[in-house]
């Protein structure tokens, strides 16, 4: 019985089409492949879509186009991928981040490791050979959630968010790692910096990475680090 | 061009413009006016083009202008107007000469008015949009006793100052309407049931990001692990505590708490006005009632317009127009 996708509204401003629950890297294909058909088709009236884990949300604006209508146009639009194989037609980049691991950078490293019962290497090493998915956005502009954190070591957020944490950190929380844009407190453990700000407010596009990328962290050394960030 | 200096300025108090449309799939908040018709209509009392307003909490706000002269007006809710030791009516356009000094102070009720100067205030921008994001700082900070206000452009209309329209008209009541779900399966059907039935009362915990309700404990049926999804304006998400948080215009862009309604955009920016301690009673309508309020509302709220930007006729005109907005008012509340 495949009881999705389902159309749920949002009062009058959007929608959401749930996918499924769960985080799931073919759940979140079909959602890829929505956001695109649905850029295709741009129907009068839609604000925007938001791509997540399970589903996408739709805004739209009610003087133009009624629900009922938005939801007849939306339903064509997923029997279409439906009966496609789900090909994402836009590009989607691979991106290959330089990111310290040093102590000095990994405020949370030995905690962790304390925790996880692995070594800060070990750690260090499975978190830089994971191939890892943007799978959406959310908390703070350009936080890009990115999926496949190896499972070895996931763990819960922290109990009490640690206020101020500064921007370029790499983190990992559950099953996901987040590299900080902007400074903001956060429960989630910080095990390195990167050498990139994947927002830079100065671009006419800031954000560096598209929901759908693929992103791997190449672990350098502080000396390496210093001269990537000055040049 | 016009300088003036802050004296006194309360927590939350920002630049606003219309907001930043369509970068929530970047994470980032749309923002805007707390009260967007307020916005709107100190625009049209003084004949401006949509540009950026300073949203003053109920902390209040001093300045003082230091060169220049430049007309204003004041919009939302009744807050209390001082120019020069004179008090003036809520909703009133002014026009401030060096050496002038504003005092704008909460009053009767309302959360948020908005300052707009017959002028082009000089502010950052980030993506098209000069609104500030409390949190990130991304566009500036919340303003602040020393700052510098910089308005160009600076013009007197030809226009009657005084008050441009009475707001007792869009004192908010306290029924909201509500669309249930996404998640309202996830609760207790009683839960359901108290959302509709039972009185709920706005909490201190009252920012740009959005208010706690406070009212019966809204229960969820078991324990549930949902991943973050996307988050719209109006959303009543419920934590663990069960007080169900009513999201406003610097939300996050998604949340991982399950959301048991969404108020309707038509009374939206009528609960941000609203007061801590006042009290809501939640009507649930259809999708298709909700759409049909807002196609409503964006009715009323143009001629209510257009009438703002003739308010400068007559105080016999003014007065009936009132009237007719008054009668409009109640035809569709009834």
């Amino acid at each position: 019985m495949n009881i999705y996708p389902q159309i749920k509204p949002i009062a009058d401003i959007g929608l959401l089409i749930e996918f499924g629950q769960s985080i799931d890297i073919s759940i979140h294909a079909q959602i890829l492949a929505m956001d695109q058909a649905m850029q295709d088709a741009s129907i009068l009236g839609v604000i925007e879509m938001i791509p997540s884990y399970a589903s996408l949300y739709v805004g739209y604006d009610p003087l133009i186009i009624i629900y009922e209508d938005l939801v007849l146009n939306l339903e064509v639009l997923i029997s279409e991928i439906q009966k496609k194989q789900i090909k994402i037609q836009g590009e989607k980049n691979h991106w290959r981040i330089p990111v310290c691991y040093e102590s000095k950078f990994s405020p949370d490293l030995e905690e962790l490791a304390d925790k996880l019962d692995l070594s800060t290497d070990a750690i260090v090493t499975s978190h830089s050979s994971a191939i890892y998915t943007v799978y959406m956005y959310g908390f703070a502009p350009g936080y890009a959630y990115l999926g496949g954190l190896p499972s070895k070591i996931q763990i819960p957020r922290k109990s009490i968010p640690i206020m101020g944490v500064k921007p370029k950190s790499v983190m990992v929380a559950g099953q996901q790692s987040l590299i900080t844009t902007v400074t903001m407190p956060s429960g989630w453990w910080v095990i390195g910096k990167s050498g990139i700000n994947p927002l830079n407010k100065g671009l006419e596009q800031p954000f560096m990475f598209g929901v759908g990328d693929t992103i791997k962290f190449e672990p350098v050394k502080e000396c390496e680090f210093v001269r990537f960030v000055q040049g | 061009m016009a300088h003036f200096e802050i004296d006194h300025a309360g927590p939350l108090i920002t630049i606003q413009d219309k907001g930043r449309t369509g970068f929530m799939r970047f994470g980032v908040t749309p923002s805007g006016p707390m009260d967007r018709v307020a916005y709107l209509a100190a625009h049209h009392a003084l004949g401006a083009d949509l540009g950026a307003a300073i949203e003053i909490s109920m902390g209040g706000l001093s300045i003082s202008c230091q060169e220049g002269q430049v007309s204003a007006c004041i919009t939302g809710g009744d807050f209390k107007i001082t120019l020069d030791g004179e008090i003036l009516p809520s909703w009133s356009i002014f026009t401030l000469r060096q050496g002038s000094r504003l005092q704008v102070q909460a009053g009767k009720w309302g959360s948020w008015c908005y300052l707009v100067f017959a002028g082009k205030m000089i502010v950052p921008t980030w993506l098209d949009s000069a609104s500030t994001h409390v949190g990130s700082d991304l566009c500036g900070t919340p303003l602040s006793v020393g700052n510098i206000i910089t308005v160009e452009d600076c013009y007197l209309p030809n226009l009657m100052a005084g008050q441009v329209f009475d707001p007792k008209l869009f004192k908010p009541q306290s029924q909201i309407r509500i669309v249930l779900g996404p998640q309202d399966h996830f609760f207790t059907s009683q839960s359901v049931q108290d959302l509709q039935n039972e009185k709920f009362i706005l909490t201190k915990d009252f920012n740009r990001q959005g208010v706690r309700l406070n009212g019966p404990k809204l229960k969820i049926i078991h324990a549930l692990d949902m991943p973050s999804e996307p988050v719209g304006r109006g959303s009543l998400q419920v934590p663990g505590h069960g007080d169900p948080i009513c999201l406003l215009a610097d939300h996050q862009t998604t949340g991982g708490y399950p959301k048991i309604a969404t108020v309707i955009s038509a009374d939206q920016d009528k609960l941000s006005q609203m007061r801590s301690g006042d009290k809501i009673f939640f009507k649930v309508v259809s999708v298709e009632a909700a759409i049909v309020a807002a196609k409503i509302a964006h009715e009323v709220e143009h001629s209510f317009y257009h009438i703002i930007k003739d308010s400068q006729k007559s105080l016999e005109e003014k007065l009936w127009n009132s009237n007719l907005v008054s009668g409009i008012v109640s035809d569709i509340n009834s």
